[in-house]
């Protein structure tokens, strides 16, 4: 059922077996497991719709004046506030996620001696089980994210050397909207209770401080409340989750689960950027068929539906570094997509072209791959650059987007700030801080691309301008000003063997507190390139299937 | 101007004459005999546009600046291509087949930008070499 917490009297409890704090792609998968079972659980939420004055308990304290010119919630992504990088309301994130869907490799759970506290508790097949069911509430196709997807839609893939060079595959969400799509199963269900407009003050510890005894609830009208329960599942979000945490501070003084002083710390996010451009040298229509979105017609492919072709799964695939190329260039994950109109290809690649054909040489033979052709287009190509280095995207030069791993941080972290919100709970201050690992780890494209673009005649390379190390004084050796930030808030409640690593265990408990987990992309010790979404879903799953065995005992 | 002032004009002038820049003539670079024939293939077959120009003398000054500019005619221009290179053709095949290798080794030189095999950053700073003397 859903319920609106205005309309409930002021002070009231609502006791349950199961309270979920926080309604958006985590809090919900594990709600609709819950559904038809004999535990009670309710579901504690912001607001069942979009609304300002909700959405501005989101906002951030201002950052210092040093660290100003881009911020996660001072700066603009995409052209919104960053405020909106986040959305307070039933779906939570979802309600604006672009559907990009990929696992984690396992290469990515790993411990790796370059990366600096890198290394999940659990082992790839204690994660990758959930992916299946994952693939199903994100409404995408089967778990093959391989070149089979490339069966009967590319007929002769590049042959990139697998020791520099790996092919990576993303399925499209429609995107599933997790409150429209999930909505009414869990109004109709008895067992779940949606509440709608509560806002979660503080997680009351026991006196103890072992377990959860209540948390408490207020409206933004001012009707106070609370909840008890025998489990809690915190899923509010990377910031929130650790703001929570943290204002919690009435029983254990430096807040829930933060004896060590871990709550809030190794705060990461994607990294988005173009790390150059392409001057294709090869037959653009090739790359495209390879590397561009691809809707599978109906016809025996893995993703492909019954019915009109727009109900099919769309997929793309991407390049990354190999594990050895990252291991020799001490670097992370990385995810190039290769962006570009392809329409509108270049005159001067158009000119070459025909030129070759005229002279009546194979396309597959004598294309670009030498640098005469090349040379020849650098006359309509350099003034595209200098398009690109001004920001304008050159529709014929297609553009190197990566998506990057921030590597662990320790001291990137979220803060409780002086200055308080609507509600009386202090604004997160969030300092973002990359390292110069970050820019080794999208430096390392351009070189990688080049050399294979270049051994199989696909095309040069052109390197961003800001990645030339002479370029780092522009920003004051902080790239963090200059980049998009990706919006996956990751890290900041971190998932370890041991109290002194991380602030959950293997099964997203809280370290010493019997009855509190936590559930999202908070948890994720290392975020890959992987967009967050399937994984939080597959982890939620995982914890949902944890807790329906401890709440049954 | 008086004896004594032109004395020290004349002293001053010698003194300083050794920091003085010395402006050479502009004159095609000495070619081994071999290598001429090649070279004249290779100015055929690299175009004399702004941008390539522009992008060969970048890659001159790179070889300049580190000092080895006189050295790279051999490995471009050594035996195999003595033997196996009679038209722009075969230029290019053999340009392409030294690039590959390079491409291979991950042996890329980075002029303005972009990123290019060594062996086509030398054949490009060549022919400015040749071309602007």
């Amino acid at each position: 059922m859903f319920a609106d917490f205005r309309e409930l009297p002021d002070q009231h409890q609502v006791d349950c077996d199961l309270c979920i704090i926080g309604g958006g792609a985590a809090g919900i998968s594990i709600a609709r497991e819950f559904i038809g079972t004999t535990t009670k659980v309710c579901v504690v939420e912001s607001a069942q719709e979009y609304e300002d004055a909700t959405q501005h308990l989101y906002q951030g304290a201002p950052q210092p004046a040093a660290k100003r010119a881009r911020s996660i919630e001072d700066g603009v992504h995409y052209g919104v506030p960053a405020i909106h990088s986040r959305l307070r309301y039933f779906g939570g994130s979802t309600n604006h996620w672009g559907g990009y869907c990929v696992p984690l490799d396992p290469e990515d759970l790993e411990k790796h001696d370059w990366i600096p506290d890198s290394g999940w508790p659990i082992e790839w097949r204690e994660l990758s089980g959930f992916y299946p069911r994952a693939q199903a509430v994100c409404e995408i196709g089967p778990y093959i994210y391989d070149d089979r997807l490339w069966r009967r839609t590319v007929d002769a893939p590049y042959a990139f050397d697998a020791q520099y060079l790996v092919n990576r595959f993303y399925q499209f969400s429609p995107p599933t909207r997790f409150a429209d799509r999930y909505g009414a199963a869990l109004k109709t269900a008895s067992n779940i209770t949606v509440l709608f407009n509560a806002n979660v003050m503080n997680i009351g510890l026991a006196a103890n401080a072992a377990s959860v005894d209540h948390i408490t609830l207020k409206s933004l009208a001012g009707k106070s409340g609370r909840v008890t329960a025998r489990h809690f599942v915190l899923a509010s979000g990377g910031i929130e989750n650790a703001r929570l945490l943290l204002a919690s501070n009435d029983v254990a003084s430096r807040g829930v689960g933060n004896s060590r002083d871990l709550v809030g710390r190794y705060f990461m996010d994607h990294l988005y950027d173009s790390v150059g451009s392409l001057l294709v040298s090869e037959n653009p229509q090739r790359l495209m068929a390879q590397y561009a979105e691809i809707t599978p017609e109906s016809s025996g492919h893995p993703l492909a539906k019954a019915g009109p072709e727009s109900d099919s799964v769309m997929f793309q695939a991407a390049l990354s570094p190999s594990p050895a190329a990252k291991k020799r260039n001490s670097a992370g994950a990385v995810a190039l997509f290769i962006r570009g109109d392809w329409s509108r290809v270049d005159e001067g690649v158009r000119a070459v072209y025909e030129a070759v054909e005229r002279d009546g040489n194979s396309a597959s033979e004598s294309y670009g791959s030498y640098l005469l052709d090349i040379l020849r287009n650098l006359d309509t190509a350099l003034p595209a650059v200098k398009n690109l280095v001004q920001g304008k995207s050159p529709p014929h030069l297609p553009v190197l987007f990566a998506i990057a791993e921030q590597v662990p941080n320790r001291d990137s972290r979220i803060t409780l700030a002086g200055e308080k919100d609507a509600l009386g709970m202090p604004r997160a201050r969030i300092d973002w801080r990359l390292s110069e690992q970050d820019r080794r780890t999208f430096a390392q494209m351009p070189d990688l691309l080049a050399a294979e673009f270049g051994r199989l005649g696909i095309g040069r390379v052109h390197k961003s301008p800001w990645l030339d190390e002479d370029a780092l004084y522009l920003y004051r050796g902080d790239f963090s000003r200059i980049l998009e930030p990706g919006r996956h808030h990751s890290g900041t409640t971190k998932m370890a063997h041991d109290p002194a690593r991380g602030v959950v265990d293997a099964d997203c408990q809280v370290f010493g507190v019997s009855n509190l987990s936590v559930a999202g992309s908070s948890v994720f010790p290392t975020i890959g390139s992987a967009n967050p979404t399937l994984t939080i879903v597959a982890l939620a799953l995982r914890l949902a299937d944890h807790l329906k065995d401890r709440l049954s005992r | 101007m008086n004896k004594r002032r032109r004395f020290l004009a004349c002293l001053t002038t010698t003194a300083l004459l050794p920091l003085l820049p010395v402006r050479r003539p502009k004159a095609a670079p000495q070619t081994d005999p071999e290598n001429a024939e090649l070279i004249r293939i290779l100015l055929e077959l690299l175009p004399d546009n702004p941008a390539s120009c522009r992008l060969g003398d970048r890659a001159l000054r790179h070889y300049r600046h580190i000092g080895n500019a006189e050295d790279f005619p051999d490995r471009l221009l050594g035996s195999a291509a003595r033997t196996a290179v009679r038209t722009t053709d075969q230029m290019r095949r053999h340009l392409r087949s030294l690039s590959d290798a390079d491409f291979a080794a991950g042996d890329t030189v980075t002029l303005d930008g972009w990123i290019m095999a060594r062996s086509e950053a030398e054949a490009i700073a060549l022919v400015s070499l040749y071309r602007t003397g």
